[in-house]
């Protein structure tokens, strides 16, 4: 037990009706990384953030963040904690600086300079009404006014949903900038898995519902791993792989994408005596798409599919 | 929390706007056609109500007024938690550091003030304008505006109902609006209460209850589950009038369109008839037909001319005329519901050289000029020879209630008015008050009628009076024509009646009815007789009789003890039918436990809890259907699923299986997991 | 193979800014500005089957091997280099990390990185290990080209005879 987390979950459970939007999960978020929850859309990664931030009643499980119980947490916890919400949504008929000047009233360390800062850099007009900004500007609103409360932890959920990639990379900057203070966490949900790449120290994996992996960034790329294998003529079929998340027989390879390739299933491998066999780095979003892809084997034997057609 | 206050008075002032906007209309529509009634008036058209020339007690405004009020209130609360739908500005909301309960207040300071702007400030305009002299041709008391600030106030109900049903989160859509329930029963209650202190009372209960129920809204989200205890119970309750409510609404629709046209209820009913000659015969109606005209020895009426039963209106023709009067001493005015009773303001009695003569409730006559709406003066009497400062003048002129709204206006000039003692002429074209009788003694006249009755061919008017201890009966000059004993006395028989009968040497005869006090004759068990006494032509009683009090007898269809039977909870049942055991009261019992059990099964079912179990089963049981509607609507049931380990269903809301306390695996692993130690490099 | 020559002057957010960081609100931490211009230029591609901060170490190595960072160049901080390569500075740091651990880094107290003398730390089989991918790639890609033996080597003679000894090597001679 880490005691130093920011966030710690415990078989936080959440169903509505009768399936389970997220299901038994541990969680342990330690202080001052960068944490990406990444899955696929609808695997449960807004509901679990909107439980974290006691938007959402769990129904079972426990957790706490900044050491405060998720069910319970008090205005002092708030102001300490950012938070992003998908849609960006606003008041429409505010004015950019009247938003700002809303939060400003509320939180305790809004720091103004900040606020006005990412404002000019999305190039918003402070005059500007809000329900007349695009998606992106819209993005760049919410998140000076997130950043100006100088929070500790921040949660963003998809952040860079529907920016434009110069608006992704201000964003990116912004959550690089905000690692200088040793004392800040950010935990952020994401598709662009090239700025997960860059930013992330950690990765968390949700795959309908359960989570399958937390590790650094790092390790799950060294994880997934995909093995090419040669064969003279159609390859046999693939014998049980631990780990295996996907195999692809074509005439004359069969490409074995799995979780924790050693030595042990490099000798089941031989067995099937191919002609080559060797590895296939894979970049992270390769890696990412087979972990959360259609698991399973297919086959694209030329003379097969034709025979079919 | 000042900041959230401004921000929600700059979001839904619109909305305040247009309701400012229909309410000044709907206000100036009234005042209005206050004003076209008045002019009708003085053209000599006089029809409506007593208070149709004071806009702040007319029907049609009052009425208008309790519907913009309701729907304005209900639409600011709704729109306000609207504004907030989309869970994403729901989330900018409450996170802040402020907690729910102060967000509720910001929100709610804000929409009363917006509410009191839209729906107060066109009241106090229209109280202002209404009390400026010259506005309105009708006189004008403080008083009066207590049925509209009542009505303005039942608006704030509405709006904590509109508040809750726009957070509540309910399976069923149409159930969130089941709010408004309280908030109905508020706005009836301000109609239909008989005391105007209960109006209050029931407002603030009302206001507390929904405002509670919409703070525990707010701690939750919306969902009933994670609110406080206090939270829960405002919304049962709440919940469970709406169901009522609608409960009602339904079998009323059902029984008035499907069965009341198929069943027959019987109704019948009697009363007595006295024929110019005297006598008196007993009249039966059945399902408003004539059934029967018997005489007191329950032999049937005959028609001479026919040899068959005398019909109804073969009957009427030999009716004789009679004025009826109610002797109000030693009895409280009760403080009845202002809106229901606002005809005790005032009443007009007459319009002359377009003068309007009111007879206000402090029993003073006051006069109002028509054109220039302004009050003019008032005409005062000064009893007999001026002793008596400003003589009051009696209320009620037909000493009924009832009559206040009609019997008043007299197209004629002239009225007999009546103080404690003296009988005035009263001439608004020459605006005089002339006194024309007194009581000499220490008595004190307690009711009075003036009536028009056709005598040899003239129209005459005579003036039937009660005091404490006589009934007299005057003509317009003042004289006695006849005076006898108030006997039985007037604490036990209140109603007079005088009936005229044919003379006798040219000397009048009458008969004298004295009527039992309902109540007192209620609580005798309907044994108290009605006197009759026959006046001979020299004032004697020449004959007395006793008859019984007839009673309405209902025989109520099966149907209608059905319905009452299976809907109504035992308590209401019980009242209606007064009675402890009876083959009805043991049907709705029966249903009452049966809905009961349902209850208990539901509950344990699904909850462990023995205590909710407990409550829930009595709340239905005392509640009836609307209790299990309640239930149904309001409680969110955890999923179920099979315990691996015991087979049983088991909640999955709760951290282990309720039946053999397996706790849940964790997630299933396939191999492809990839966790490591999150270690700071 | 990295292109020393491609500068980050090309992304667009760079433009919108007079120095190099290219962020809205002014650092409070001065000494995070680098004040030191370094010879090479930084070039990291995301999606690549390379991780982050092996690019950047191989961005290093290649440029002492070709002479372009000599011992004692200065590059920028921690903090500095991930502001400007947009990238966590965990994964500078581990990437500075790992040169220092291969020795071709070092750190002085208050002052920064520098390149050192290059210590030799690999055994000579584990250089033959490193090499032999970019051997491989190299004589591929000629074939592909439809370059013969003689003209490729004849290139490589050319290309060593020309090439900068630095510091430490062994020279060829």
């Amino acid at each position: 037990m880490n005691d130093d987390s920011v966030i710690r979950t415990r078989g936080l459970t959440k169903y509505f009706g009768r399936k389970a939007a997220v299901y038994e999960l541990d969680l342990d978020v330690p202080h001052g990384c960068v944490f990406a929850f990444l899955g696929r859309n609808g695997s449960g990664k807004t509901t679990t953030i909107r439980m974290l931030m006691g938007l959402l009643a769990p129904t079972r499980g426990t957790g706490t963040i900044l050491g405060q119980n998720i069910r319970a947490l008090t205005p002092e916890i708030r102001a300490r904690i950012g938070y992003l919400t998908e849609e960006h949504q606003l008041y429409g008929w505010m004015k950019v600086k009247d938003c700002g000047e809303f939060q400003s009233k509320f939180f305790p360390k809004w720091n103004s300079k900040i606020f006005n800062g990412v404002i000019g850099h999305f190039g918003l007009k402070p005059a500007a009404r809000v329900k007349d900004l695009s998606r992106g500007e819209r993005a760049g609103l919410c998140l000076a006014l997130t950043l100006a409360q100088e929070p500790e932890l921040l949660m963003l959920d998809d952040p860079g949903l529907g920016l434009d990639p110069v608006a992704r990379r201000a964003l990116v900057e912004s959550m690089i900038y905000l690692t200088r203070k040793s004392d800040r966490t950010i935990f952020f949900s994401s598709h662009h898995l090239s700025d997960v790449e860059r930013v992330a120290d950690y990765v968390a994996v949700f795959d309908r519902s359960i989570l399958r992996a937390c590790c650094p960034l790092e390790k799950f790329q060294d994880s997934v791993q995909q093995v090419r294998l040669r064969f003279p003529g159609a390859p046999p079929a693939l014998p049980q792989i631990p780990g295996l998340l996907q195999a692809i027989r074509t005439d004359n390879e069969l490409r074995v994408t799995c979780v924790g390739y050693n030595g042990a299933t490099e000798s089941i491998l031989r067995t099937l005596s191919p002609l080559e066999l060797e590895p296939v780095p894979l970049g992270l979003e390769d890696a990412f798409i087979s972990y959360l892809g259609e698991r399973g084997e297919k086959t694209f034997i030329l003379s097969e599919l034709e025979a079919k057609a | 929390m000042k900041t959230l206050i401004q921000k929600d008075l700059r979001e839904n002032l619109k909305v305040a706007l247009i309701g400012l906007l229909i309410f000044s209309l709907l206000l100036m529509q009234a005042y209005g056609s206050c004003a076209s009634m008045l002019a009708n008036a003085l053209r000599g058209n006089w029809s409506g109500q007593v208070n149709s020339l004071q806009p702040l007690l007319s029907q049609s405004l009052l009425v208008p007024a309790a519907f913009f009020c309701a729907l304005f209130g209900a639409a600011l609360g709704w729109l306000q938690t609207r504004n907030e739908a989309h869970r994403d500005l729901w989330a900018f909301l409450i996170h802040r550091p402020l907690t729910r309960t102060e967000i509720f207040w910001g929100k709610t300071v804000a929409g009363l003030c917006l509410y009191v702007f839209g729906a107060g400030l066109p009241v106090l305009v229209l109280i202002l304008v209404v009390r400026q002299p010259g506005h309105v041709a009708a006189p004008f008391e403080w008083e009066m505006t207590v049925p509209l600030v009542t009505i303005f106030l039942t608006g704030i109900a509405y709006y904590f109902a509109g508040l809750l049903t726009g957070l509540r989160q309910a399976r069923w859509w149409v159930s969130r609006s089941f709010g408004l329930g309280p908030a109905i029963v508020a706005s009836f209650g301000t109609f239909a209460l008989p005391d105007f202190w209960m109006v209050y009372v029931l407002l603030l209960i009302v206001v507390v209850i929904l405002a509670t129920a919409a703070w525990g809204a707010y701690q939750s989200g919306g969902w009933y589950l994670g609110q406080p205890v206090a939270g829960k119970l405002a919304l049962i309750i709440s919940l469970a009038v709406g169901c009522a409510i609608v409960l009602l609404a339904g079998v009323g629709l059902t029984s008035g369109l499907l069965i009341q046209p198929f069943v027959k209820t019987s109704y019948e009913y009697s009363y007595y008839q006295m024929t110019r000659e005297g006598e008196v015969y007993k009249v039966t109606m059945r399902d408003n037909e004539t059934a029967e005209i018997v005489d007191l020895d329950g032999h049937p009426l005959m028609d001479p001319k026919t040899g068959q039963r005398m019909d109804r209106k073969a009957f009427q023709m030999l009716t004789a005329y009679g004025g009826t009067v109610i002797t109000s001493l030693d009895r409280p005015l009760p403080h009845r519901n202002l809106i229901e009773d606002s005809g005790r303001f005032f009443n007009l009695l007459n319009i002359t050289d377009k003068t309007l003569w009111y007879l206000d409730r402090h029993g003073k006559l006051v006069g109002y000029d028509g054109r220039s709406r302004k009050f003019i003066g008032t005409l005062e009497g000064h009893g007999f020879n001026g002793v008596v400062a400003a003589d009051q003048f009696l209320l009620h002129p037909g000493g009924n209630y009832y009559y206040s709204y009609y019997n008043s206006y007299t197209d004629v000039p002239r009225k007999m008015l009546v103080s404690a003692k003296t009988v005035y002429q009263v001439d608004f074209k020459e605006r005089s008050v002339r006194p024309v009788f007194t009581l000499t003694n220490d008595d004190e006249i307690g009711g009075y009628v003036a009536n028009e009755v056709a005598t040899d061919g003239n129209q005459v008017k005579k003036l039937l009076l009660t005091t404490r201890r006589t009934v007299q009966l005057l003509d317009s000059e003042g004289r006695s024509l006849l005076e006898l004993p108030y006997q039985p006395g007037f604490a036990k028989y209140p109603q007079v009646e005088l009936t005229y009968l044919p003379s006798t040497n040219l000397l009048p005869t009458y008969a004298v009815w004295f009527f039992p006090d309902g109540e007192l004759n209620q609580r005798a068990h309907w044994t108290m007789p009605i006197q009759v006494r026959w006046i001979g032509p020299d004032q004697a009683i020449t004959k007395t009789a006793e008859l019984p009090t007839l009673q309405t007898d209902g025989t109520e269809s099966w149907s209608s003890k059905l319905m009452p039977a299976l809907l109504l909870p035992p308590l209401l049942h019980m009242e209606l039918n007064r009675k402890m055991v009876s083959a009805w009261n043991l049907l709705n019992y029966a249903v009452a436990a049966m809905l009961a059990a349902i209850a208990w099964q539901l509950v344990r079912r699904h909850n462990a809890s023995v205590k909710a179990g407990l409550g829930w089963t009595l709340f239905v049981f005392v509640l009836g259907i609307p209790g299990l509607l309640t239930l149904l609507v309001v409680q969110e049931w955890p999923v179920r699923e099979t315990c691996p380990e015991c087979q049983k269903p088991r909640a999955v809301d709760r951290e282990d299986c309720e039946h053999c306390a397996a706790t849940f695996a964790p997630p299933e692993k396939n191999g492809t997991e990839i966790f490591a130690p999150l270690v700071k490099t | 193979m990295p292109d020393p020559n491609s500068k980050l002057t090309d992304s667009p957010t760079r433009f919108l800014f007079s120095n190099r960081f290219s962020l809205p609100f002014r650092p409070e931490c001065t000494s995070c500005i680098s004040t030191v211009t370094v010879p090479i230029t930084f070039n990291i591609k995301t999606g690549s089957t390379t991780p982050i901060y092996k690019q950047i170490t191989d961005q290093v190595r290649l440029g002492v091997s070709t002479g372009r960072l000599a011992v004692g160049d200065q590059l920028p901080s921690v903090r500095a280099l991930a502001e400007e390569l947009v990238v966590n500075p965990n994964t500078v740091a581990r990437a500075y990390g790992d040169l220092m651990r291969e020795g071709l880094l070092e750190s002085r107290a208050g002052r920064g990185v520098f390149i050192t003398q290059k210590r030799k730390v690999f055994s000579r089989a584990e250089g033959w290990r490193r090499l032999e991918p970019l051997l491989e790639q190299l004589i591929g890609e000629a074939m592909i080209l439809d370059f013969t033996r003689e003209e490729l080597r004849a290139a490589f003679e050319e290309k060593l005879a020309k090439w900068k000894q630095p510091e430490g090597g062994k020279s060829d001679e």
